[in-house]
């Protein structure tokens, strides 16, 4: 896709949908922003290592308005009890596949209430494209005070043998003193499609939100997603990712923690072999007084495939008492992969705590010998130390069942890399 | 048990080894002084084949069969086991989990019933026992954050706990405490039987005040230059290597 193939889409766009002249208006702006920003090259500096050849040379053809077909379409069941499960197929929303909400929970497919805060997050060309060409997305509202048990699921799937665009859209706003978790469940298997996803978060004071993204697209696919968070006074926002899909996959995470008090914990896992590349730009904002954030991300690379890490956090000068932490750690599997890490700091006070490091290297060859020594093959060893790798991360879940189900998922993918 | 004949070994191309000759049989301890650099942990990383260690002469016969060829876990799982001179940190790798690999991984060699979380837990909580650690230990990765004498002891739980016919001690008492080698001792005499050998590698005869060796060699420049009793080990206290160096 480049620019010319997009304006192509946006003209069909615009003449094939009837929408309401506020939304007319928002997407045309939305274009008109991004046609003067252009999509990103290597010499931008968020975008220096990203792979973008693939993306530019794939050429999916627009989702074909609403599609109302089933044709396909495959539960997905992961081993979670009482999730709500509320399902995007080929890139729309499905009312009639998704759970019955309980109460607390409300969801609005209507685009003018989707779109009314557009205007907050104009700096990203994807995110423009997904304002530009969005036809479903849902806001998901959690009232105040209320504490939910379960866990809501989005799952987005996808199957078929036309390649296309998705641009799925979610808003989720947690009102005050709301607490939930929120399982974002990829699981698109298009071949050669892209999936330009994006979820805005809001969270008002006290609320309390565990996100969980869980990225299995197949492995021809590309996703760009953009997860941009904003947080109140004394909310607590804990995020994890655990990524092994897509060819190339990006994710870009802003977090904007307005709010005297509050708290973020994010953490990653990216897993990537054969040709893949797993993008991680993230950037948070300490804005509050006394306010918190936590880094860590690892990834493990086999064969030829790539990641990078881009972590920003910018400390403003009304920011005081700031204690933020930065890690990226990545262990490389085969001579052939290769690692961007790029931890950044900007502080703009002196009252603060701050850390960041940043490693990258090979399992140990002593520790090897020391576990082969006790009788462990080599394979077995490896996969021990390996899996000890990311084992703080998975075991800091608190939810039980993703746990257990995430640990199942890892050793998967540690097996098929063995056979190959 | 153990015959090494005419052992010739380079390590990156140095020459450390230069035709060793030791023969343990069951029921045997022997022990190997000498001073740093003399080819005493390269002897021991070669009998439980690290890689880069490479034989240019001469061969270990282990029950008769050379094992030159073998993979460490091979070796392993055929009764040879070492304890380290600095035994690594497993990061991220449960004590429990790793000692429970460990044993299955024998077990399941022996064609034995490998062991569940529960009974593994009850084999494992008399070995402690023995080794005065509790069972703390079991929660935390392999020897990360364990002082010197528990990655030490943590090493004898292992011996405990795989039951090697052939156990290698190299430098065990390094850089401990006397109680702390009481214990060690303790749990290398209960574990000596007539079945057993050892091969007890140490820089002071401090160690072997505690363990009675059979046999006492005396390794210099990669060659064993002296053998004898217990008491040359003494010998070596009073004098130390200079009048046995050619």
């Amino acid at each position: 896709m480049n620019v010319n193939d997009y304006k192509i889409d946006f003209e069909n766009a615009i003449t094939s949908n009837i929408y309401t002249d506020k939304i007319f208006d928002i997407k045309k702006q939305s274009f008109e922003k991004f046609l003067v920003l252009g999509l990103p090259t290597n010499k931008w500096e968020n975008w220096r290592h990203t792979n973008l050849s693939r993306l530019y040379n794939l050429k999916p053809g627009l989702l074909d308005s609403i599609k109302s077909s089933r044709k396909g379409y495959k539960k997905n069941n992961i081993p979670v009890n009482h999730l709500i499960d509320i399902v995007f197929y080929n890139g729309v929303y499905r009312k009639d596949l998704s759970s019955k909400l309980p109460q607390g929970v409300s969801i609005s497919d209507n685009l003018d209430s989707l779109l009314d805060n557009d205007h907050l997050y104009q700096e990203d060309p994807f995110t423009l494209l997904n304002s530009t060409f969005l036809n479903s997305g849902i806001k998901i509202d959690i009232e105040k005070n209320v504490i939910l048990d379960r866990s809501i699921r989005i799952v987005y799937n996808s199957a078929g043998s036309e390649p296309e665009i998705i641009y799925p859209r979610i808003l989720l706003n947690i009102n005050a003193s709301a607490s939930c978790t929120f399982i974002e469940h990829h699981i698109n298997n298009i071949n050669n499609s892209f999936q330009n996803g994006v979820t805005q978060i809001s969270m008002d004071k006290n609320s309390n939100l565990n996100h969980i993204k869980i990225q299995k697209n197949s492995h021809n696919m590309i996703d760009i997603s953009s997860v941009m968070v904003n947080q109140k006074k004394e909310s607590n926002y804990d995020f994890f990712q655990y990524c092994d899909g897509s060819e190339l996959g990006r994710n870009n995470i802003h977090i904007i923690m307005d709010g005297n008090g509050s708290n973020c914990n994010l953490s990653g896992i990216s897993l990537t072999k054969h040709i893949q590349q797993i993008d991680n730009n993230i950037i948070v904002e300490h804005n509050g007084k006394h306010t918190a954030s936590s880094q860590i991300f690892k990834s493990i690379l086999d064969d030829k495939s790539s990641g990078v890490f881009n972590g920003r956090v910018i400390i403003q000068e009304g920011a005081v008492k700031t204690d933020a932490a930065q890690s990226n750690k990545n262990l490389i599997l085969s001579k052939n992969a290769g690692m961007n890490s790029n931890p950044q700091m900007e502080i703009y006070n002196d009252d603060v705590k701050c850390a960041h490091g940043s490693s990258t290297g090979e399992l140990d060859q002593e520790t090897l010998f020391y576990m082969r020594s006790r009788g462990l093959d080599l394979i077995g060893a490896k996969s021990l130390l390996i899996r000890g790798f990311i084992a703080d991360l998975i075991d800091n879940i608190s939810h039980e069942e993703i746990k257990k189900y995430l640990y199942e998922e890892f050793d998967n993918w540690l097996n098929e890399n063995h056979k190959t | 048990m153990l015959q090494i004949k005419n052992l010739h070994v380079e390590v990156e191309d140095k020459k450390i080894l230069n035709g060793i000759d030791l023969h343990i049989k069951a029921g045997e301890m022997h022990a190997i002084m000498g001073l740093n650099g003399s080819g005493k942990s390269t002897l021991s990383n070669t009998v439980t084949g690290r890689e880069n260690y490479t034989v240019t002469e001469g061969d270990i016969l282990y029950n008769n069969e050379s094992i030159l060829d073998w993979a460490p876990e091979d070796r392993a799982l055929a009764g040879i086991f070492m304890s380290f001179q600095y035994p690594t940190v497993i990061p991220g790798v449960n004590t429990t989990y790793f000692l429970r690999a460990a044993v299955n991984a024998k077990r399941k060699h022996n064609n034995r019933k490998e062991y569940d979380a529960a009974n593994f837990l009850k084999f494992i909580k008399s070995k402690l026992e023995e080794v005065e650690m509790d069972t703390a230990y079991l929660k935390r990765s392999v020897n990360e954050g364990f002082s010197g004498g528990e990655k030490k002891r943590n090493e004898i739980l292992q011996l405990l706990c795989l039951e090697p016919e052939l156990a290698i001690m190299d430098e065990t008492d390094s850089g401990l405490d006397i109680d702390a080698i009481k214990i060690i001792a303790n749990g290398i005499n209960n574990y000596r039987n007539n079945n057993r050998g050892f091969l007890v590698i140490t820089h002071y005869q401090r160690l072997l005040k505690y363990i009675k060796p059979d046999i006492v060699h005396v390794l210099i420049n990669g060659q064993i230059v002296k053998s004898g009793r217990k008491e040359l080990a003494l010998e070596l206290e009073e004098k130390g290597y200079g009048w046995l160096e050619k």
